[in-house]
């Protein structure tokens, strides 16, 4: 009796991914939010597509919508009308169960606040996705979360908790937990807000090295020495993507 | 650490969440505990109760019923063994007579004289200690006596015989005797004695009460029916023997004499538990909303990084079942303590034996159940919305939390608060605070609302038994009641009575007793009713103060006028005011015609009849065996004085006085009973009031958690330590306000309630309603003292909160 009602609470198969989608496909997305004001459009009929392996820079000014059109990329929010397609899969279409399942293998979500939870060690928080997600066999996600703290270069910081942590520290735990499922895209949304000018520098590093080896990488940030880091910049504005350019030209 | 251990992330953050805020766990822990301690102690009580109660009962091979008369032969105990239907009857022989207690009072002790100790078959006296069986001269006293009576197995006692003569007795020995109402509700002592030792008392060798068990197959169930009838045939028995009979008593079978008082007391307290049991659950509602709404960013990141909704829903339930399980650890021992202790209180007071703590596997079931279950239950829903929360919604909270004043509430709030503009603004803060969370508001004041209320009902059941006790006393408006043995000329009683200083005024009551019958027909006998007192005092009597149900009271040239009590009329229907009453008393049937119907109140069946046709009739005219004295003093302790002196004057002048009663002392001892009923009612008040406090204290400190920037905010913009401790101190003083209000407004109903069941379940009758305005005072008090203590320490941690502190918190 447990067992299969513990099975219902796991069930939610995803659909099979298309395979040669592009890593993110935004059509026609309008996103309205119904406030006591009235209703509010964040987006406004945007069409956006990342291809597999590029580092995206989405920038804007506050409240110009790119932190709105991040997450219907990571399924966090819906479209009101309109069609996302990441890796294949169509997340408007999927329930909050299958997104979750569909996120914790796909995406590696880092936000501005970090975003650990205070009750577990820097080495369990980079655990916990794998366990959420049941990816790698249970004795080998401890040695896999540590080979990931080493890499963001907290690895001596494993048995931590958060509030040990200074907030470079704590992003780059963040980071490492973001990859704990090997996702194929990253969606950072002001990660390195919460950061001075070095630590968050060596922030950006790690994203450029993470892009370098293969990971479609989205950034949200309004500074705009970090967005040059990327490959291509995307600027948002009043709902609407205004320009979308390879790093250099942007600038320019 | 969790590596180590093998225990996967997720169920570490369950233990650090469990582990990590004891404070809280201890909170959720009790306020779960209260109530399956409760309910197990109760269940527990209540099964050793059933066992201890049962294995008392039958160890003494209890009579079905007794049959109490003038003295008779043993031959006549032999023809009651003969009858049909009867297994086996027993003869004892008993004496009324006085004994001077440890210190100085002279008390009723009930002597027994039993033919054969060794030999008992009916209504078993057991030996405890000492001499077995007693010796000639000698006393075994009753347990239950002993500890009242101030006397050691060893002493010396003195005793008055019925002629007035004092003789010395040795205590050389304690008996238990299950078929005795214990001393403590009965009043008087118990003492055991060979039939040798009768003459040493003046009593002559025969027998006046005769013990009988019926056939099994007599009996029908629990019905007494069939062996009243039985009993019937018996009591024709004896009057063929020329025997007059006085008392048929019969038991209900296989049933302890004060089961019904002590189920009673059960279900009053397992009402009593199941609320509590429920208040805790509320309690528990308010702390898991509470940790998820504090937990809702931890959801949404867990959700974020591809936890589904059921995994999360299984951590919190878990945590839950842990603190469930916790609760069953910290409850099952305390309630198998508490029961042990209650069932041997209980039995100590009830003078039955307590087989000791036994825990058997029901009451760990119903524990288990109700510690893991109920929690599970009500948490369910609270878990199911909080794990409900979208990840964005969860990112996107945090700050400080808004208020939404959309409300009728809030607008009715908001409005009374406009009218407070002179209170100071972090007084104001403090009241607008009170109604932010209102689905923690309604379950924090419906716990001490309910906690309050039922606190205040149970003083409120309390007052009510007294002012029952003072009505049934102030019916008979005396201060003084002397019974003799015999019957005296009333003018000579009176006259002895007026001559000791401190009487105000006297009257001689004529008293004896009877049975109901249908009709004058002689086989309506078989029908008798129940045995009813006969009072019958002068028709101007001043110390009668009747409330009439019916008809009218008893008035100058009546003769052979009657007035009934209620008590009676549920007995014998068939009594109507205008109609006839037979009533047999002795060997004489008496014709009465029914005059009135007065109200009982704790005096059982009561007829009152005109003295001068009574005494007549029975051919005792202008005799009586009781006299009513009214005292000079309203003061009790001289009320007390003047029994003693009376008692003492009355066999100076050779008045042999069977029985003295100050009405303030039965007064006291009836209350002591009462208290027993009061005191577990308290205890589980006292429980509930707890469970309030705990939810208190539960509220107090989420909204601290919960408020954690908004008091970073208040610190930055210059408010002092004892400035944001105040504002959480006067928030909880005005939800204690708030729920000692609502508790008052439906403690009056819920007080009627209450003691409308204590009074059918105890007394089978209502009581007199009376609101206690101590209660209400005290629970005033104490609410608003448990406000403050409930806040101080949420309060303090808040006031250490400092500016950086706060703007870190997650």
């Amino acid at each position: 009796m447990a067992t299969r009602w513990l099975s219902w609470l796991a069930a939610d198969d995803l659909p099979q991914p298309r395979a040669d989608a592009a890593a993110v496909e935004l059509i026609d997305v309008r996103k309205v939010y119904v406030t006591g004001a009235g209703e509010f459009e964040a987006l406004r009929e945007v069409n956006f597509r990342v291809r597999a392996g590029e580092f995206v820079a989405v920038v804007g000014k506050s409240g110009s919508g790119k932190s709105t059109l991040i997450n219907m990329i990571t399924g966090i929010d819906r479209p009101t009308e309109g069609e996302v397609w990441v890796a294949g899969t169509p997340i408007h279409l999927l329930t909050e169960n299958q997104i979750a399942i569909w996120r914790g293998r796909t995406v590696g979500v880092v936000f501005q606040f970090f975003q650990l939870l205070p009750t577990l060690t820097a080495l369990e928080n980079v655990m916990l996705p794998m366990d959420f997600c049941n990816v790698n066999p249970p004795s080998g996600r401890s040695q896999r979360a540590l080979e990931l703290l080493e890499m963001v270069g907290v690895g001596n910081q494993a048995d931590k908790l958060p509030a040990k942590l200074s907030g470079g520290e704590q992003q780059r735990v963040a980071i490492a937990r973001c990859l704990a499922n090997d996702p194929p895209l990253i969606v950072a949304d002001e990660p390195t807000g919460n950061l001075d000018t070095q630590t968050a520098s060596a922030v950006i590093d790690l994203f450029v090295e993470l892009a370098q080896k293969g990971k479609t990488i989205l950034i949200v940030t309004h500074d705009e020495d970090i967005a040059q880091r990327g490959s291509r910049i995307v600027v948002v504005s009043e709902g609407r993507i205004v320009s979308s350019a390879v790093a250099g030209e942007a600038k320019s | 650490m969790s590596s180590l251990l093998g225990i996967s992330p997720r169920w570490h953050k369950v233990w650090a969440d469990l582990w990590g805020n004891k404070l809280r766990t201890v909170l959720v822990v009790l306020s779960i505990s209260v109530g399956v301690f409760a309910i197990g102690m109760l269940y527990s009580c209540y099964l050793m109760f059933e066992r201890d109660l049962t294995n008392s009962w039958r160890s003494a091979s209890p009579a079905s019923a007794s049959l109490y008369a003038d003295p008779f032969d043993e031959e006549l105990v032999d023809s009651i063994r003969s009858l049909r239907g009867v297994k086996e009857a027993e003869g004892r022989r008993n004496a009324d007579i006085r004994v001077k207690t440890a210190d100085g009072e002279w008390r009723q002790m009930f002597l027994t004289a039993i033919p054969d100790y060794v030999k008992q078959k009916v209504n078993i006296v057991r030996p405890q200690t000492g001499a077995w069986p007693p010796g000639d001269g000698d006393v075994l006293l009753e347990r239950s006596s002993l500890q009242n009576l101030g006397i050691a197995q060893g002493d010396t006692i003195l005793v008055e015989t019925p002629a007035g003569k004092k003789r010395e007795m040795k205590v050389t020995g304690v008996v238990y005797d299950a078929s005795q109402i214990p001393s403590l509700f009965s009043g008087r002592y118990y003492g055991y004695i060979n039939m040798d030792t009768l003459e040493k008392i003046d009593a002559s060798r025969q027998l006046d009460q005769v013990n009988f068990v019926v056939q099994p197959w007599v009996l029908q169930g629990q019905a007494t029916e069939p062996i009243d009838a039985v009993g019937r045939k018996a009591w024709s028995k004896l009057e063929q023997g020329n025997t007059t009979v006085f008392w048929l008593q019969v038991n209900k079978p296989g049933e302890h004499m004060l089961q019904s008082a002590i189920n009673a007391l059960i279900w009053l307290l397992a009402a009593m538990g199941a609320l509590s049991l429920i208040l805790g659950t509320f309690l528990l509602v308010n702390t898991v909303s509470a940790i998820l709404a504090q937990q809702v960013r931890q959801v949404g990141i867990m959700k974020a990084i591809g936890a589904r909704k059921g995994q999360i829903l299984q951590m919190y339930l878990t945590l839950v079942g842990l603190y469930g399980i916790l609760a069953l650890f910290v409850a099952a021992p305390l309630g198998a303590v508490a029961a042990d202790a209650v069932t041997r209180f209980i039995a100590g007071v009830f003078n039955f034996n307590s087989g000791g703590l036994a825990l058997p596997w029901q009451v760990i079931a119903l524990e288990a159940g109700v510690a893991l279950l109920v929690p599970l239950i009500a948490a369910l829903w609270p878990i199911w919305r909080g794990t409900g929360v979208t990840v964005r919604e969860a990112v996107s909270d945090y700050g400080i939390s808004t208020v939404e004043a959309s409300g009728w509430l809030d607008q009715r709030v908001d409005s009374i608060l406009e009218r407070l503009k002179k209170l100071p603004r972090p007084v104001l803060l403090s009241l607008r605070n009170t109604f932010r969370r209102k689905g923690r508001l309604i379950l924090t004041l419906l716990t001490l609302t309910l906690a309050g209320t039922v606190f205040m009902a149970v003083f409120s059941v309390r007052s009510s038994l007294y002012s029952t006790l003072d009505e049934a006393m102030d019916y008979f408006h005396y201060d003084v009641s002397i019974g003799f043995i015999q019957n005296y000329r009333a003018s000579r009683i009176e006259q002895e009575v007026m001559r000791v200083s401190g009487v105000k005024t006297v009257e001689a009551w004529g008293m004896t007793s009877g049975r109901v019958l249908r009709d004058e027909r002689k086989e309506s006998e078989d029908e008798a009713s129940k045995n009813v007192f006969i009072l019958a005092p002068p028709i101007q009597t001043t110390m009668v103060k009747p409330r009439i149900v019916e008809g009218r009271w008893l008035i100058p040239g009546d003769e052979s006028a009657l007035v009934v009590n209620t008590e009676v009329v549920k007995d014998s229907p068939q009594l109507k005011v205008g109609g006839p009453a037979v009533i047999k008393v002795g060997t004489r049937r008496l014709v009465f015609t029914v005059v009135g119907v007065v109200q009982s109140t704790l005096t059982g069946p009561i007829v009152y009849a005109p003295y001068d046709w009574l005494t007549a009739a029975v051919q005792e005219a202008g005799r009586a065996r009781s006299v009513q004295v009214v005292a000079q003093s309203a003061d009790p302790k001289e009320q007390s004085v003047l029994g003693r002196a009376l008692e003492e004057h009355m066999k100076k002048n050779s008045l042999r006085v069977q029985e003295v009663n100050v009405i303030w002392e039965l007064k006291q001892r009836i209350r002591a009973q009462f208290d027993i009923i009061t005191t577990f009612l308290l205890i589980m008040a006292v429980l509930l009031a707890v469970v309030g406090a705990l939810g208190l204290t539960g509220t107090m400190g989420i909204n601290v958690l919960e408020r954690t920037r908004e008091i970073g905010v208040l610190r930055a913009i210059g408010a002092s330590s004892l400035d944001i401790g105040k504002i959480f101190v006067i928030e909880a003083l005005c939800i204690g306000l708030i729920s000692w209000l609502a508790g008052l407004i439906l403690a009056l109903p819920v007080a009627a309630v209450l003691s409308y069941q204590v009074g059918v379940l105890f007394l089978q009758n209502p009581l007199t309603f009376s609101f206690s305005f101590l209660g209400v005072a005290i629970w005033l008090v104490l609410s608003l003292l448990l406000s403050v203590l409930a806040s101080l320490l949420p309060a303090w941690n808040a006031s250490r909160l400092s500016v950086k502190d706060v703007l870190s918190y997650e």
